[in-house]
This record gives C-alpha cells, sequence and structure tokens, in this order.
C-alpha cells in the first residue's frame, strides 16, 4: 500500500519516464557495441600476412550484418579500417546524442516532477483548514515540502532511471559476452549476488553511521548556538575558556564521528575495487584457457576485457538505490499525510451574494471535534448593516471564536448563522472573506514592500487609496521614518516592524477596499489610546454603509459602540448599550468601575507615602 | 539580508584568504603528503592496465607464448591488491583530513568568537554566524581533501600516459595532444557556464523555500484576505523558474560531457586509422594499438576531473572568505599592551597582579553612541558608592541598558571615563573586570545541561555543595527538591522544561555563586504570576545585598526598595534620589509609578476578577 501511494505520486510522468527509460535502454544497447569494431579491427589486422602466427581468427563478430557485409565489401585492408573508423564514429555520435537526450529527459523528468509536487503541496496547505495551521509547525511543514519532496521525486525519477540502467547494462553486456565466450559470461555473473548483497548491507550500514554523525553534529551546534545567544553571560562571568574546552570536545567527537565512518567507506569502496580488478584477470585467465585451445582468438578476448566492466561496476551502486528507496517511501508517507487531509474548501456553499451586513446568530454552538468542552454555547444576536459592535470578555471567552466562524475559518455544529438572512453555510467561503475585512490579534506581513502589503488583496487598487489606506490607518509618519517609505521591505526577511506599525498595516490592508463588513479581533489594543480614537473615528466618517465589530480589553472603546456583547465562558452574559451595561451589575460594569477606583487607590498611596516621609 | 545575498557573486580569487586556508590544512600535512602519494599511486595503477593488457594481448592470444603466465598472473593479483589498498588508503586519509580541517576551520572561528565584543554581536545575525560554522565547514573541507586527490590524480594521470604513449610510440601520441587543449577549452567554457546556472537555480531554490516558510507562516492571515490564488500564482512561478534553470544545468552538463567525448571519440577514431597503418606496417604491434586506443579513451577522465575541481574551488572561494573573516575578525575592544603585561590576557591571565574591586563607581563626562551623531549618552555623570543599589527607570531607549553595557565593558565610553575605585577602567584587564562582575539577564539564558551545571557556570570551580548553598540563598532549592533528579534534572533546550519563574531563580543563584562585587540586574519586563512574583522579590533582596548594583528597573518593588533611583530621558537623569524624595517633588518619576502603579494593579484585578 504504502509502495503504491509512493508511485502515485509519479502519476502524469508515465510516458516521460517511458521515453527516458527506452533513451537509456537504447544508449546501453549502443555501448555495448563499441568493443566489438575494435574486435573486428583486431582480427581484420590479425588476418594480414605477417602480423599474427598460424590461423588465429576463431568465432563471428556480432555486429549487425549491415555493418558487417559493408565493412567486407572492399578488400584493401586500409579501406576496410577506414570503414571501422568511420562506421564507429557515426555510432558514436549517435550514441552520445542518445546520452545527451537521456540526461535531458531524465533532469527534465526529476525537475518537473518535483515542480509538480511543490506546487501541489504549496496549494493543498494553503487551502488546508485554519485549525490545520493553528497546530502544525512550520518547520516539519518545509521540511515536507522540501527535502521529503526532492527523496521522493529524486528516487520516482533518477534512481528509478538508474534501475534501468542498470537492468539494461547488465543485461546488453551479459549478451554480448555470452556470444563471444559463455564461460565467461556465467563466471562474471556469478560474482553478481556477492556484490549486490554486500553493497545492500553496506549502504544499510552506512545510513545508520551517517544519523550518528547527525547527531554529534546537532550536539556541537547546540554548544555554537547556547554559546552565541549567551554571549552576555559567557562574557559576564568570565568563562570564555571554559566555552572553548566545551566546544572542543563537541568539536571531536563530531570529527572522530565522520573519521569513524569514512573507514568504513574505504574499506568498502577498496574491497568493491579490489573485485572489480580481479575480474579482469579472471577475464584474462579464461581467454588463456580457450585461445590456447584455439576456440577464442586475442580479439574476442578485449572485446570480452572491455564489456566485463558494465557487468561489474554498475551492480556496486545496487545498495543505493536500495537504501534511496527506503529513504523516498519514508518521505513519500510524509508527504501523503499531508495530501490526504481534506481541503477546507471540500465542503463549501455555492452562492455569492452582494452583502448588505446585517448578520445573526441563532443558537450557535461550536467545539473543536477532539475536545468535549464547546467554546460557544446556544450564541444567539443580531446585528443590523451599519451597527458598530463591541465584543468584550475575558481571555477564552470566545470573542475570537465568533470571528472565526463568522469567516468560516470554523464549522460550527450547532445552529445557523445567517448573513443579510442568507445560511453561512451556503455562501462560498472565499466569497464570504472577500466581503469581510478582518485585522487579526497577530497580523501577517508579507516579505514585500509596505506597498504591496497594503495593497495584497487589490493589486490594481489605485495608488491614492492606498494613500489615503494609510493616512487613515496612522501609518503615514511611520512609513515617512523608512528609509524607502512605501518601498520598504517588511516581514521576515526585510525591517522588522513594532507590534503596532503591523497592526497598522494589516488596518490599512482592509481599509483600501469598501467592504460591508469590518472586524477587529483586538487590534487596536496594539495602537495607543489616541491612534485608537482617530481609527475609529475616520472609520464613521468612511461613507458608505457597513458593519464593525470591534474585539476589545478597552472599555472607552467598547463604550462608543451602538451594541455591546459581552461574554463570559462561551455564553452570551448581556447585550446593550453603555448606557444600559453600565447600570447592570455583571462584568462590564466592574471593568468599568475599575479605571476609577485605580485612580483612587493611587492617590491613597501618595498621600500614605507622603505622611511617612514627613 | 545582505549575509545572503553574497554567496551569489562570482568571487575572483583572493590570495590572502586562501593563504590562510592553506595554514589551516597544512597543519594535516604529513596525511596531505600521504594522499598525494596514495592518489599518485592510483594513477600509476590506472595507467598500467593498458600496459599489462597490452602484455597479454602481444605475448599470449597473439604470440602464443605462454611461459610467463605464472608471472603475469601474480602481477596482475598484485595490482588487484594494489589497487583495493590504493583506493581504501585515498578515501581513509582523504576522510580523516577532511574531518581535521573542518575540526580546525571551527575551532579557530570559536575561539576568535570568544574574543569579539558585542558590537560584532550586535550586527551579526546569530544564524550567519551558525551557516559558517556548520556548512560552509563542512563545504570547504569537503572541496579541499577530496579536491586535492582528483588534483593529483588526474594531472598525474595525464602527465604518466603522455609520458607512457611518448615513450611507446611518439608520432601516434600526437593525436592526444592536440586534442587535448581542445578538449580543456571547451571544458572550461561549460563549467563556468554550468556553475552560473547553477548559482541560479541555487537562489530561486531559496526564494522557494521562503515562500513556503511564509505561506504556512501567514497562512491564516492569507486565508482571511482570500489572497490564496495569488500566493498559488507566485509560488508557482518561482517553483517554475527554479526547474527552468535546474534543467538548464542538466541540458549543459550533458551537453558538455557529451561534446568532450565526441572529440574523445574521435582522436580514438583517428589513433585506429592512423594505427592500422603502422600495425600492418609492422612498426607497432596489435597490442601496442590496443593500449593507444584504451588510453585515449581513458583520457578525457582527467580533464572532466580538472574541470570540476575549478568550478568547485570558484564555488567554495565564498565560503572560504566567509570563514576566514570569522578567523580573522579582530575585536574592537581590546586591553592596551600594559594592560596585558600586568594582567594577563583572556587566555593567559596573571591573577597574582589582580588588585581587588570594592565597589564604587563612577562615570565621568561620558559620552556614547552606537551610531555616529546619535548619541545615546552625552557628558554623562553619575557617582555610586560601594553597597548601593541603583535602579535605573525611564522609558524604552532612554539609556538604562547603555549604561549597563558601558559599566559591563560590553562597550567602551566614546569620550569621558568610568572609573572603578577611582580608577579608570580601561587600565585594568577585561578579564579582570568580568572576572568580578555578575550579570542577571533579563531573559535567564540556560544551557542545556543539568539544573547543578547551570549555575555552576557562576563559578566553576565551586563544589557541589557551595552550588547547592547557593541555589538555597535565592529559593531555588524549593522546586528543585521535588524533581526527581534533583540537582541533575536535565533542563532541557534553552531551559525550555522550566518555567520562566524557575529559570530566573537558577540564573540568580548563578550570580549569588560568583559573589560578584558588582551586580547588574537586568529585570524581566515579562509579567509572571504574583506567586513566583514574591518569590522573584525575596531572592532579588537576596542577590543584592552587600554589594554595588546596578538595576534595569521594571518592577516597582524593586525601584521602592533601592538605595539610589535614576531617572533617565534620553540619556539624561531627569530626577535623581530615593522614592520618597522623588514621589514628593511629582515630577516625572510621580508619573511613571503612577502608570506603573495602575498596570501591576489592574492586571491584579483582572485576575482575580
Amino acid at each position: 500500500m504504502r509502495v503504491i501511494k509512493l508511485f502515485r505520486l509519479a502519476k502524469g510522468f508515465f510516458v516521460l519516464f517511458l521515453i527516458g527509460a527506452l533513451l537509456t535502454a537504447i544508449h546501453q544497447w549502443t555501448y555495448s557495441n563499441v568493443p566489438l569494431f575494435t574486435q573486428f579491427l583486431i582480427k581484420t589486422l590479425m588476418a594480414q600476412p605477417g602480423i599474427a602466427v598460424g590461423n588465429v581468427s576463431v568465432g563471428e563478430v556480432h555486429l549487425p550484418a549491415f555493418l558487417l557485409s559493408y565493412f567486407t565489401k572492399t578488400q584493401n585492408v586500409m579501406e576496410i579500417i577506414m570503414r571501422i573508423a568511420i562506421s564507429l564514429m557515426i555510432l558514436q555520435v549517435f550514441r552520445f546524442s542518445l546520452r545527451f537526450f537521456e540526461m535531458w529527459s531524465r533532469g527534465y523528468l526529476q525537475e518537473r516532477m518535483a515542480e509538480k509536487l511543490r506546487i501541489r503541496l504549496y496549494g493543498h496547505i494553503q487551502d488546508l483548514s485554519y485549525q490545520f495551521h493553528n497546530n502544525t509547525d512550520t518547520g516539519d511543514l518545509i521540511q515536507r515540502s522540501t527535502t521529503d519532496v526532492e527523496s521522493t521525486t529524486g528516487f520516482l525519477s533518477g534512481r528509478m532511471l538508474d534501475v534501468v540502467h542498470l537492468l539494461a547494462t547488465l543485461f546488453f553486456g551479459a549478451y554480448q559476452i555470452f556470444l563471444i565466450n559463455k564461460t565467461m559470461v556465467w563466471v562474471s555473473l556469478a560474482i553478481i549476488p556477492f556484490v549486490a548483497v554486500s553493497s545492500t548491507i553496506y549502504f544499510l550500514k552506512i545510513d545508520k553511521i551517517f544519523m550518528n554523525i547527525e547527531l554529534t553534529e546537532s550536539k556541537m551546534m547546540t554548544v555554537i548556538q547556547e554559546n552565541l545567544s549567551g554571549t552576555r553571560v559567557v562574557k559576564a562571568f568570565a568563562n570564555e575558556m571554559y566555552e572553548i574546552e566545551k566546544m572542543t570536545n563537541k568539536n571531536k567527537e563530531y570529527a572522530d564521528a565522520l573519521i569513524k565512518a569514512n573507514k568504513i567507506v574505504a574499506v568498502y569502496w577498496g574491497a568493491m575495487d579490489f573485485i572489480g580488478i580481479a575480474q579482469y584477470l579472471v577475464i584474462i585467465a579464461i581467454g588463456v584457457y580457450y585461445v590456447q585451445r584455439g576456440l577464442m582468438d586475442a580479439a574476442g578476448v578485449v572485446a570480452s576485457l572491455a564489456l566485463v566492466g558494465m557487468l561489474i561496476w554498475p551492480i556496486r551502486g545496487l545498495g543505493r538505490m536500495i537504501n534511496d528507496f527506503g529513504k523516498a517511501l519514508v518521505a513519500s508517507d510524509r508527504i501523503n499525510e499531508i495530501l490526504d487531509k481534506p481541503s477546507e474548501y471540500d465542503d463549501d456553499g455555492t452562492q455569492t451574494p452582494e452583502i448588505q451586513g446585517n448578520i445573526e446568530f441563532r443558537d450557535v454552538s461550536f467545539k473543536f471535534e477532539d475536545t468535549n468542552e464547546h467554546l460557544l454555547k446556544k450564541v444567539n444576536f443580531k446585528i443590523e448593516a451599519g451597527q458598530t459592535v463591541a465584543i468584550i470578555g475575558r481571555t477564552g471567552s470566545g470573542k475570537s471564536t465568533i470571528i472565526n466562524l463568522l469567516l468560516r475559518m470554523y464549522e460550527y455544529q450547532n445552529g445557523d448563522i445567517f448573513v443579510d438572512g442568507i445560511s453561512l453555510r451556503d455562501i462560498k467561503k472565499k466569497h464570504m472573506r472577500t466581503q469581510v475585512g478582518v485585522v487579526l490579534q497577530d497580523p501577517f506581513l508579507y516579505s514585500k514592500t509596505v506597498y504591496e502589503n497594503i495593497a495584497i488583496a487589490h493589486k490594481n487598487a489605485a495608488k491614492d487609496r492606498i494613500y489615503m489606506a494609510a493616512e487613515v490607518a496612522a501609518l503615514e509618519k511611520d512609513i515617512k521614518t523608512f528609509k524607502q517609505g512605501y518601498e520598504t521591505i517588511v516581514g521576515e526577511k526585510g525591517t522588522t516592524l513594532s507590534g503596532g506599525q503591523k497592526q497598522r498595516v494589516a488596518i490599512a490592508r482592509v481599509l483600501v477596499s469598501d467592504k460591508p463588513i469590518l472586524i477587529f479581533d483586538d487590534a487596536l489594543s496594539a495602537v495607543d489610546t489616541k491612534t485608537d480614537t482617530m481609527i475609529r473615528e475616520a472609520l464613521k466618517n468612511k461613507n458608505y454603509k457597513h458593519t464593525t465589530i470591534i474585539i476589545t480589553h478597552r472599555i472607552t472603546t467598547a463604550r462608543e459602540a451602538d451594541l455591546i456583547i459581552v461574554l463570559e465562558q462561551g455564553k452570551i452574559e448581556v447585550i446593550g448599550t453603555h448606557e444600559t451595561l453600565s447600570k447592570t451589575p455583571g462584568l462590564y460594569q466592574k471593568l468599568w468601575s475599575i479605571q476609577g477606583k485605580l485612580e483612587k487607590e493611587f492617590q491613597d498611596l501618595v498621600k500614605r507615602g507622603d505622611s511617612d516621609a514627613s | 539580508m545582505h549575509h545572503e545575498e553574497d554567496q551569489d557573486i562570482l568571487y575572483k580569487v583572493q590570495l590572502g584568504t586562501w593563504k590562510k586556508i592553506i595554514t589551516i590544512v597544512f597543519k594535516s600535512k604529513k596525511r596531505i603528503m600521504l594522499l598525494i602519494l596514495f592518489s599518485g599511486f592510483i594513477a600509476l595503477l590506472d595507467s598500467a592496465f593498458p600496459l599489462i593488457n597490452r602484455y597479454a594481448i602481444d605475448t599470449f592470444f597473439i604470440g602464443g607464448d605462454y611461459s610467463s603466465w605464472p608471472y603475469f598472473v601474480v602481477v596482475n593479483i598484485l595490482v588487484a591488491c594494489g589497487f583495493g589498498f590504493g583506493i581504501w588508503g585515498f578515501i581513509y586519509q582523504a576522510g580523516i583530513i577532511e574531518a581535521e580541517v573542518s575540526y580546525e576551520l571551527r575551532r579557530q572561528a570559536f575561539k576568535n568568537l570568544q574574543k569579539l565584543s558585542h558590537t560584532y554581536f550586535d550586527k551579526t545575525p546569530q544564524g550567519w554566524i551558525m551557516a559558517r560554522m556548520t556548512s560552509d565547514a563542512r563545504k570547504l573541507s569537503l572541496i579541499i581533501s577530496w579536491g586535492i586527490i582528483d588534483f593529483v590524480w588526474a594531472t598525474f594521470s595525464m602527465v604518466i600516459i603522455l609520458v607512457i604513449l611518448y615513450l611507446t610510440f611518439f608520432k601516434l601520441a600526437l593525436i592526444i595532444t592536440v586534442a587535448l587543449p581542445i578538449m580543456l577549452f571547451v571544458a572550461f567554457v561549460f563549467r563556468k557556464l554550468i556553475l552560473k546556472q547553477h548559482r541560479i537555480a541555487r537562489r530561486y531554490n531559496s526564494q522557494l523555500t521562503a515562500q513556503y516558510n511564509e505561506g504556512f507562516l501567514g497562512a491564516k492571515t492569507t486565508k482571511s484576505l482570500s489572497i490564496e490564488d495569488n500566493n498559488y500564482f507566485e509560488f508557482s512561478e518561482t517553483a517554475y523558474q527554479l526547474k527552468r534553470y535546474s534543467v538548464r544545468a542538466v541540458i549543459s552538463s550533458a551537453l558538455f560531457s557529451s561534446i568532450i567525448l565526441v572529440i574523445a571519440y574521435f582522436a580514438v577514431a583517428t589513433t585506429i586509422v592512423r594505427g592500422s597503418v603502422f600495425v600492418l606496417e609492422t612498426i607497432v604491434t596489435i597490442g601496442t594499438l590496443q593500449m593507444f586506443i584504451a588510453y585515449t579513451i581513458n583520457f578525457f577522465e582527467p580533464v572532466m576531473a580538472l574541470s570540476t575541481i575549478v568550478s568547485d574551488l570558484q564555488n567554495a572561494q565564498a565560503s572560504a572568505e566567509r570563514i576566514v573573516s570569522l578567523i580573522e575578525t579582530k575585536s574592537d575592544l581590546v586591553d592596551t599592551k600594559e594592560v596585558e603585561e600586568k594582567y594577563g590576557s583572556l587566555f593567559d591571565d596573571h591573577k597574582e597582579n589582580w588588585e581587588p574591586l570594592v565597589g564604587d563607581i563612577e562615570f565621568r563626562d561620558v559620552t556614547f553612541y552606537y551610531k555616529e551623531n546619535e548619541n545615546i549618552l552625552t557628558n554623562f555623570n553619575l557617582k555610586v558608592k560601594a553597597g548601593q543599589s541603583v535602579a535605573l527607570v525611564g522609558h524604552t531607549g532612554s539609556g538604562k541598558t547603555t549604561i549597563v553595557n558601558l559599566l559591563s565593558r560590553f562597550y567602551e565610553p566614546k569620550s569621558g571615563a568610568i572609573l572603578i575605585d577611582g580608577k579608570e577602567y580601561r587600565d585594568r584587564s577585561i578579564h579582570w573586570l568580568h572576572s568580578k562582575l555578575g550579570y542577571v539577564l533579563q531573559s535567564p539564558h540556560l544551557f542545556s545541561t543539568t539544573v547543578m551545571e547551570n549555575i555552576r557556570y557562576g563559578r566553576l570551580n565551586a563544589t557541589d555543595d557551595e552550588v547547592i548553598d547557593a541555589a538555597k540563598i535565592v529559593g531555588v532549592d524549593d522546586f528543585v527538591k521535588n524533581m526527581d533528579l534533583g540537582y541533575q534534572t536535565f533542563v532541557g533546550e534553552g531551559g525550555n522544561l522550566l518555567s520562566v519563574g524557575q529559570k530566573q531563580l537558577i540564573s540568580f543563584s548563578r550570580a549569588v555563586l560568583a559573589n560578584p562585587r558588582i551586580l547588574i540586574l537586568d529585570e524581566a519586563t515579562s509579567s509572571i504570576d504574583s506567586e513566583s512574583e514574591v518569590i522573584i522579590q525575596k531572592a532579588t533582596d537576596m542577590l543584592l545585598n552587600d554589594r554595588t548594583s546596578f538595576i534595569v528597573a521594571h518592577r516597582l518593588s524593586t525601584i521602592v526598595n533601592s538605595d539610589l533611583i535614576v531617572m533617565l530621558e534620553m540619556g539624561e537623569i531627569v530626577e535623581m534620589g530615593s522614592h520618597e524624595e522623588l514621589l514628593a517633588k511629582k515630577g516625572a518619576y510621580y508619573e511613571l509609578y503612577r502608570n506603573q502603579f495602575i498596570k501591576e494593579k489592574a492586571k491584579e484585578y483582572e485576575d482575580n476578577l
């Protein structure tokens, strides 16, 4: 099953593979013919008077018949030799063109397969659910998309063609020797199982040893890394000498592991070369035996010597193929694990209505599949288009969950959500998301310029709109301090922005277009109170109707909303306006009163301090 | 960012860099001699084969004379053994050289890193240094050790073959002599092209990884913005370019080796024709002709090997330069010759000449900047008596950290002086100061070893009992007691098996063990639960007891309890005095205290709500 799944990743490449395989096979066949030219040449020369003693030509040369007849059409020795040389040259040019196309198709197969798989993985991972991304380590995903893709496609293309190459070489090599002398084939082939087995053992064993190398290396890297991140501690305690000693030990262990592994490598390749060379001697010995008895000639021995290389050398790589197969199997498992996860768009609505901004939650409950605790319990509320709504509540009360449900990042189990009276389940996810401008708690900036980041969802927006959005988000001043202004690259590989700056870029991003629904998931708390007010003021003045949902900790922000939703442990505690809620006992009132209370407490303390001092 | 890109520049050979590398490689010179011997030996045996075959053909198969057969077998077995031995030997030696060279590169780089000042670490990303110490060291040592083999083997093979051919029959040897420069020319032209294409492909490859990273890290934002299609398109484009240039490199390689082979076989065909004439004229034997053919076919291999070495070296140039820069960077913060003579150096201190440290500290007209024209401190003055605790308060960028960095001599004043016990601190060695200084970090830095060893880091020669005593003083003992392995508990990488509070306490006990006269405490801004807060507070009191201490303070309780509060703004002291004095002023400190107070209290409320 695993093997089938591994090979299924090569789907769509069969024809290309076949072309590569065919080119490889033909190439090896032409290659196996090359020594026969020398064989014919030597036969021709030996047949001339005064070159060799006695009647020495034994056996046929198994070149294609048309070549043989072309060679022998003339009686002139020099003419024959010219013909041999010219046809050998033609064959070789043909062979190297084949070789060229073989390498090309092989490279293309490998790279194209990797390209396709990379793109497929990227697209698929992008489409996996919000929850998947919440629970997955990026480093691991990258590992799967890079190293694992390379080992898998490398095996499916290059290594599989190597198998074809190996088989073709063995077959044609053995076939040509067989035609010259049967004993030679059997003797040569006899050694193959031995080489194959030791090669397999070697590659499996060396793999384990290399794991030990990686282990010692990572230990050494830890020491370096801890030293670098702790330079202050190292210097402040004057422990530089100790650090050098510590590093020297790990450095040595790593070097020793390398040397140890290399000893095995050296013995293996030494032994393999010995066997390979010894094989030639065996062929010569057999040759001597048969030539002495007049059953073979010098030309045959020379050709066999050239051909026997086709049998021994390639086998040494067999272990590598088996080893790579094992690795590819593991790598493809890891890739398939991702590909088997369903895309979030498998379950999608179909409608793409124009959205006004009326939102209704009706008995909505939500929990993650693998837990029992409900994050939202029977939540009911109604927001009318154009309203500004604040959601407050403690950490874990379910504020962000409401937003994620509205964007259909999560699937709700019970109840239903309606947007302009249409069930959210019927609306296309991507459509809904384009209609909602949301600023997440921890927004992500792409490694592009500030300008491109603001324009990211609306590449063709007019420049003015971008500048306007930046102005409304109170970004202008910050951008002016950047050396390259709007062209400054931000994100992972660029200038690092402060949390507040990031938030404001994200805010500008959603302000570029006029979205019917705007959501700020605690996004305004990272900016100071003044900017917060300015941004909300600017939003109000936008001359189109939009629903705004603000999740906040700031009571002052919540106060100005048309509607305040107070959440408590996944349930709605109360819904109302500041007027009503500040008079009703509950969370909102408590938070509201803390502001005043603290101020008083401080004054008392200072007074006490004053009297203590005096 | 520029650190990543510089690998793509085509480097000119720089002699200084390679000189340094060669001195490092020469530390293994005995092995290198052996390696050269082994490579030469293999080249010799390689070239012997056609000779042996010629003998077999002429004597046995054509001549029919088998009298020397037993000797022939013996020689052949010896050659096979020699071959096995030679291959074993050069792989063995090259492996050791590779390990030794990379060991030495890392050793020297690491040793030099210990001498460098913070200025260096501030502007050099940790990842960059890590990459030099690992992948560059690996790459360079690999290319050097195996490059030697290839180079020696290739040149030896070519020379030996040419010598044999000329000695045998110079008229036929001329053919290969003509082919050789053509092959070399083609090789170097193509190598350059291939190298360039590989570089472009590699650049797209790292761009691809960056896009993966971004795509996965930003997946949630991407979804919320619904820009999947756009990202997918951009990614596909990069993946396509990567494929395009990888395939191009493959095509160039394929074309290259095919052309070289065609040239080689053209020489073979010429040899066949010319050689046969000489055979027919019985000037040379069939065996000799066969030998010439074999040598001509074999000749392209050393040519390929030589061209590989050249492009490998070009590739390694960038690695070499970066490592050498790591080894040779000079610290911008060093002791003067006189000071070093008296107090010794980092690696050889003269402890007998060290004065004790009392702890009076004075900043006298100190001016400091990281970047010219952007002064952090200007003519800063501050006097602290031995044993006092000083809390530095103020906003980010007010100069608090700079003051403690200067005091720790992680940096030095650009003008003015810092006096310790009345004497300019540059008149004593850095090592002297650091041996008497304690530094407790904002975010504690633990090593991935046991609790015991982490505390012992404060004073390496402390006994287990002394370590445990120090642990008891700040309350580490209280939680270590409950661990199964006690002080032998492994703290995990960066101490991540412990809580933040526990890590801080361990870092405190480290300082207690060191028992420094001057203590610097960079307080954490991160909040911890109120229970830990109380423990940390108690530990802080113990820590500050009886020594001169500078605290970059964030917690109210620490500030309130210190002897002297220095309120900073833009590198200047705006208010200074005790807590009570400053509160009475109702100035900047009063405001700061008020805000901090409300913040801490509000959090307390929220926790208890």
